[in-house]
């Protein structure tokens, strides 16, 4: 089930939007749709980006929370250049030791 | 023992070209649960992202099998049905190949055997299975998908010198 939401825009935005569905041959409502979709898409992402990068969730986690595809959210960090918090050396070293102790099990 | 991968490692080794090199690597049986499939395989290729018709030629030419996951009773722990079916097939005999530093923490957390993709392919260095030069060759690679850090590079890159000065030493 769908819901019209009204909002308010002045003489000059109007204008700008009425020139920018002619452009995409679209009505008006529909492109105010599709900017609001994609600008909401973009928000969660950043959001969820913004939380990865905190080393609060993980990349998966982060898109599904961001309601995208792993590969959306994949390419957005990637060119957002978004990176899991840094690890210091040592904590890299013991993780090598634990996939040391990991090999040997196997 | 088992190796599970998940979504995020499935598509860095297809994206660094290093998948088939990871398949021949692993003596171990290699799986991936219907969940991962469905999120990088199905979801891809219908929202036509290339990676994932090369993901599914893959899966289908090693026979890697797609095993379904119940994973209601855990999904509050991972939020991610593709982590949380990763962490269930894990437990149960196995071993989950990441390139994620968060999801790697988490499955440790749960006292489940985890390892990140880099670090895999460095231990298989140490174990010498691989040259000096193809595992440089592959952390170039996978820096460049972003499937590891810079500062975790650097802490490899240092630790193989270190490894070939024993080496020398000895």
């Amino acid at each position: 089930m769908s819901k019209t939401v009204s909002t308010r825009l002045n003489d000059e935005e109007v204008e700008l939007l009425n020139k920018i569905a002619k452009e995409e041959n679209m009505d008006r409502s529909s492109l105010i749709r599709k900017f609001v979709l994609d600008k909401m898409k973009v928000y969660q992402m950043q959001k969820m980006a913004k939380y990865y990068q905190q080393g609060l969730v993980s990349l998966q986690e982060a898109a599904t929370q961001a309601q995208v595809s792993l590969y959306e959210m994949m390419t957005y960090v990637q060119k957002e250049n978004v990176r899991p918090p840094p690890q210091n050396e040592r904590e890299i070293q013991d993780e090598i030791a634990q996939g040391r102790e990991l090999m040997k099990k196997l | 023992m088992r190796w599970i991968l998940d979504a995020n490692c499935l598509i860095y080794l297809v994206k660094s070209n290093l998948a088939d090199f990871f398949i021949e690597l692993t003596k171990d049986p290699i799986m991936i649960d219907k969940n991962v499939y469905e999120e990088v395989v199905e979801e891809g290729i219908k929202r036509g992202y290339s990676d994932a018709n090369q993901i599914s030629a893959i899966l289908q030419t090693h026979n890697i099998p797609i095993i379904p996951v119940d994973i209601h009773a855990d999904l509050y722990k991972f939020r991610d049905p593709g982590e949380t079916s990763c962490f269930l097939l894990a437990r149960k005999e196995g071993v989950c190949i990441t390139c994620d530093q968060r999801a790697t923490k988490k499955m440790a957390l749960y006292g489940v055997l985890g390892i990140q993709l880099d670090n895999f392919f460095y231990q298989q260095y140490l174990n010498e299975n691989i040259t000096r030069n193809k595992i440089l060759e592959v952390l170039d690679k996978l820096e460049g998908v972003n499937a590891t850090t810079p500062e975790r590079k650097l802490v490899f890159l240092k630790s193989i010198f270190m490894h070939k000065e024993e080496k020398k030493n000895e």
